[in-house]
């Protein structure tokens, strides 16, 4: 594909950045946790990871 | 008197249709609900969630609905055993609601597609669907881009036990394949109910096809079903 022979497969998937004040990455973590499975993922069809950035 | 509702989510666009074909063909009152009106759902027998873009189909296709307040309402109805029907965005409303197992997602073709689609009937023991002979194929209209419904296989495996599944995307002779699967559905399925059956998702219209002139009122025995169920509670 355009020449990049070395890719094998290719996958599209959704970011979401928030931006939020919590004391604690932990508690951030969990907070947004609790997000994805009440609304941001659905549990049925979607795997997600949390990342904290700072 | 037996009265239906109509709930109106920002961006709902089937209602003034279920309403007319309620109304006008079946003879059962019919009202909208707009969804601030939250508490105006217990006053109704039956409730439609139609179809449409509730939100704008912002983030995922029903997702946002179903955390409206007045969506919490509705499923306490449903919990009551009111006959709660959700066509299209309407179904993905309910299984973000997680009224009904699974999850609706793209179709196979990502593509929005419109056209209608050939339907054997799977399971008559319901008051939707008791007016269909079993193994029957009906034609309704589909008209979506997340119509791909998937659910896991121990779930599938429950439902399929349980007849749960009404309704199957087929082929004109009832066969069923993925040559005669539009959306890429596992199972080819196009419907579920609930377990106790009082609660259906559908992906096709039947509100699309109930009246003569439009040559087609497969879908008018669905919402007759329904009503009858609303008069009779």
């Amino acid at each position: 594909m355009l020449g990049f022979e070395e890719v094998n497969e290719v996958r599209v998937g959704k970011e979401i950045n928030i931006k939020m004040e919590v004391e604690s990455k932990e508690k951030a973590k969990e907070k947004i946790r609790e997000m994805c499975e009440r609304l941001l993922a659905n549990p049925v069809i979607h795997e997600y990871e949390i990342e904290i950035l700072n | 008197m037996t009265k239906i509702g109509i709930i109106q989510y920002p961006s709902s666009n089937c209602g003034y249709d279920t309403q007319k074909v309620l109304e006008e063909e079946i003879g059962v009152k019919a009202d909208l609900i707009w969804y601030k009106e939250k508490d105006k759902v217990f006053e109704y027998d039956g409730l439609v969630l139609p179809g449409g873009f509730s939100y704008g189909d912002y983030l995922r296709a029903g997702a946002i609905a179903a955390h409206a307040p007045i969506s919490k309402n509705i499923k306490r109805l449903a919990k009551e055993g009111k006959p709660i029907l959700g066509i299209c965005n309407g179904f993905q409303v309910l299984t973000e609601l997680k009224l009904l197992p699974g999850a609706l997602m793209t179709n196979k073709t990502p593509k929005f597609l419109c056209k209608h689609v050939n339907l054997r009937v799977e399971s008559t023991d319901s008051f939707y669907t008791n007016k269909f002979e079993e193994g029957e194929v009906i034609s309704l209209p589909i008209a979506h881009k997340e119509g791909n419904y998937y659910i896991r296989e121990k779930n599938l495996f429950e439902i399929e036990k349980n007849n749960r599944i009404p309704f199957k995307y087929s082929g004109p002779d009832g066969e069923i394949s993925s040559k005669t699967n539009p959306n890429g559905s596992t199972a080819n399925i196009a419907a579920t109910f609930d377990k106790t059956k009082n609660v259906l998702g559908m992906m096709p219209h039947p509100e699309r096809a109930s009246e003569e002139v439009l040559k087609n009122t497969d879908g008018k025995r669905i919402l007759e079903g329904m009503v009858e169920e609303a008069q009779r509670t």
